[in-house]
């Protein structure tokens, strides 16, 4: 028996285990993905189901592949894949996942060409919506003018979080135009992101009228405070429907203003809408936020709206004086006042001072 | 009309509120202003439906029925939906393709929408912002932003809305929550739902739209996807991405009961966890078998929703009620529910939890109109079922289970989950 040295059996113990761990890995796995795709394409029903339920465990390697036969002509099989490529980045980022988001968002890009067609493209970028990282954005941002995809491209880069995604919305404001200007704008809004102000402001200052809504639109989102550069335009020579979507712009601001703590300009904007509107939706909202953001100048000027018009707004007045318990001072406003009203109106008061007489009767509660 | 305040006194306190106005706006005179539809209180009260399909035509019946409504006008993108529905109504109302046009009619007090579930949120906050009070079919919404959206606009504008899901008016549901409520089961550690499977089956090829159908209008804000029959008209609701499976269909009949009985409305899990089998026949993707378990704290409970579940009534779907004291059945959860007769033989005690007794579902709405109360499934109620329902969808879809802060709505420590908790709008849908 030759005796071999240690150094030469712990070589041959290594080349051994190195050609079992490569037989076992490289060709079994190999073996697996040409499985799974098998199964993906097969006409049993059961083994296409059983691909897609583990179709994660393939992850980022299966994508090109399944890609190819999500635009096959065997439906089914499409189905499959289509349903593959989804858990896939669905699963992402769960712990024990074949592959992570960035190697699936690598592969998804790949999608993109247009060579593909406008289906897979646009499923391509929804998935990219969940898993593409800022080093992706690039090459979807280079799609917001593509005829087929394009708007799927400002989708996938509206849901993004992260600053490359911002930037490049903000940027294809700047050359687009039309619809496809506005849908940019409620992109960069619907991110609530400090950072997307600038680009809003400047859609404050365009010459067009709907750009400049949707800027204001999206700019009261953000429930920044006022500043000289934000110009609402004037209300003259606006439709209807703009007029209203002003008057919800400006309420939302001073409503996420307070939110915030600022009562101040909010106020003012509570009264002016008071003032002017006639829609009793606008009467009742500046009632609310006026009420909430500073009850004791709120009051009385909610009190005097009880006997308003519509009924609407006259209940809603009602609502917010039992809600908000009075003061001294409204209730003697409507106990003087109540001689003098119709029926209907004194009833109204009845029930609040009952309510109010309710509301002191009983302890405070801990 | 005498007014409490006179016009110089109430004047000079909204100018009070607007003192110091300098920087931002300036509103236009009241005259340019239009008034919104001023309901009496003995007015008949004027309906507007969007989606007169199935859901919209058969609630077209109930409010037919119905002396204090008219049906003034109908929408739909669907010619043949649109037609047969102004046909229907038998009031000759007013026609719309386009529900924007529908939210501008002065005729129309309150709105209808039985639309598909995508487009629930962004109608029912511009019918809030035109001034209008809605009925929402459930679910109520497909995101967690649409719910909040929908919340911000019915709190700011003080509309009327009620949600579609009517098992809270059916008396056997209010003797059930009555019986819970008063702790007849003791503590309730556990709710069980159940039922049948969502559907799978051969595929039909994807084509051109009908011709009576806007297939880009139906579609709105939801992603583009090619016309296919089994995506349009009644089957989107098995697509995730749509209508979300019978988890979010059914779900919100049946859990709505459960967050009604629980006194949970206002609140959410604080974790969901999900398992499903994918479909394995056609486009579907609503899983066929499904299991989601949500565990509340404070107090502590667990909802199971069980596709098919453990059925333990007589209903092709229902609920169980596990209390340490004993157990309850609620069979349905919709418009057929059912309870076991210890539940409806129940008499509440004096002081004890008495739930409302709606005097139905669309009649709840029609009063609280005229009355500016709440409904009984009011938009909070609505968009928290519609929570778990998608809470539910998303962790099935990530594979994963996830933490879920219910006072903020996000999950907790998952960035991936929290870019589902919207759906960036179509072209030019957004939620404005």
């Amino acid at each position: 028996m030759v005796p071999f040295s240690k150094s030469f059996r712990r070589a041959v113990r290594a080349a051994v285990l190195g050609f079992a761990v490569g037989a076992l890995s490289l060709p079994v796995g190999a073996r697996e993905l040409k499985d799974f795709l098998a199964d993906v394409s097969s006409a049993e029903p059961d083994r296409r189901q059983a691909a897609i339920q583990s179709a994660d465990q393939f992850g980022a390697a299966a994508i090109p592949a399944l890609g190819q036969i999500a635009e096959g002509t065997n439906q089914v099989a499409s189905i499959a894949a289509w349903q593959s490529l989804r858990s896939i980045a669905w699963h992402s980022g769960r712990k024990g996942a074949a592959s992570g988001p960035k190697e699936v968002a690598d592969e998804l890009v790949k999608l993109l060409d247009a060579k593909r067609g406008r289906a897979l493209r646009g499923e391509a970028l929804q998935l990219l919506s969940l898993t593409a990282a800022d080093t992706h954005v690039a090459k979807i941002a280079a799609l917001l003018d593509d005829k087929e995809v394009g708007d799927d491209a400002r989708m996938a880069l509206e849901r993004l979080t992260g600053s490359a995604a911002l930037e490049a919305l903000t940027k294809a404001v700047e050359k687009s135009e039309g619809q496809t200007r506005l849908n940019l704008i409620h992109s960069i809004g619907a991110k609530a992101d400090v950072n997307a102000k600038e680009a809003l402001v400047q859609a404050t200052a365009s010459g067009d009228i709907e750009t400049v809504l949707a800027g204001l639109e999206e700019w009261s989102r953000l429930g920044l405070p006022t500043e000289e550069r934000v110009r609402p335009p004037r209300p003259e020579g606006l439709t209807p429907a703009q007029q209203n979507r002003l008057v919800a712009s400006h309420l939302r601001w001073a409503d996420y203003r307070v939110a915030k703590g600022d009562a101040k300009k909010s106020m003012s904007v509570y009264g002016q809408v008071a003032l002017a509107s006639r829609s009793e939706q606008f009467v009742c909202a500046a009632m609310l936020g006026a009420a909430k953001a500073n009850p004791k100048a709120a009051l009385p000027y909610v009190a005097g709206l009880l006997t308003h018009e519509d009924r609407t707004v006259g209940l809603t007045a009602a609502d917010i004086l039992i809600r908000t318990g009075g003061s001294p001072e409204v209730r003697t406003l409507l106990a003087e006042a109540k001689p003098r009203l119709a029926p209907e109106h004194a009833e109204l008061v009845d029930k609040i001072l009952a309510a109010w007489d309710k509301q002191q009767s009983q302890p405070e509660k801990k | 009309m005498k007014r409490i305040l006179s016009r110089r006194h109430f004047l000079k306190g909204a100018g009070q509120l607007a003192a110091g106005a300098v920087a931002l706006p300036y509103f236009v005179p009241n005259t340019v202003f239009a008034g919104a539809g001023r309901l009496g209180a003995n007015d008949r009260i004027g309906i507007g439906q969007i989606g007169v399909g199935g859901m919209g035509r058969g609630q077209m019946d109930v409010l037919k029925a119905n002396p204090n409504a008219k049906i003034v006008a109908v929408c739909d993108v669907d010619k043949n939906h649109l037609t047969g529905a102004a046909k229907a109504a038998g009031t000759d109302p007013a026609q719309y393709s386009d529900f924007r046009k529908l939210l501008e009619d002065k005729n129309v007090d309150g709105v209808l929408i039985a639309s598909p579930d995508h487009w629930h949120a962004i109608q029912t906050v511009l019918a809030c912002q035109a001034g209008k009070d809605v009925y929402c079919q459930k679910p109520a919404c497909n995101t967690i932003a649409e719910g909040r959206a929908m919340v911000e606009a019915v709190k700011r504008y003080a509309r009327v809305v009620q949600v579609g899901s009517q098992g809270r008016s059916m008396a056997p549901a209010r003797a059930a929550g009555n019986y819970i409520r008063n702790g007849m089961l003791g503590k309730v550690s556990k709710v069980t739902c159940w039922h049948p499977l969502n559907p799978d089956r051969a595929p039909k090829p994807d084509s051109a739209p009908p011709p009576e159908l806007d297939w880009d209008m139906w579609l709105g804000p939801a992603a583009w996807r090619p016309y296919n029959p089994d995506r349009a008209h009644f089957w989107f609701r098995y697509f995730l991405d749509l209508g979300g499976g019978n988890i979010r269909d059914r779900g919100s009949h049946i859990m709505s009961l459960a967050l009604w009985f629980m006194d949970a409305d206002n609140t959410g899990p604080v974790s969901v966890e999900a398992t499903g089998e994918a479909p394995k026949l056609g486009l579907f993707d609503a899983p066929t078998t499904m299991q989601v378990t949500y565990e509340f704290k404070n107090p502590d409970w667990t909802l199971v929703w069980g596709q098919p579940g453990d059925k333990a009534g007589n209903g092709e779907y229902g609920s169980k009620y596990w209390g340490d004291k004993d157990t309850l059945v609620v069979d349905g959860g919709d418009g057929a529910t059912a309870t076991e007769k210890k539940a409806l033989d129940y008499q509440v005690p004096s002081g004890g939890v008495d739930l409302f007794q709606s005097p139905g579902h669309e009649q709840n709405w029609l009063d609280c109109m005229r009355t500016r109360r709440q409904p009984l499934m009011h938009i909070e109620a609505g968009c928290r079922v519609a929570a778990l329902c998608n809470i539910g969808n998303i962790a099935y879809k990530l594979g994963r289970k996830l933490q879920w802060d219910p006072v903020n709505e996000r999950f907790v420590g998952d960035d991936q989950a929290n870019l589902l908790l919207s759906n960036p709008g179509r072209g030019e849908w957004h939620l404005s």
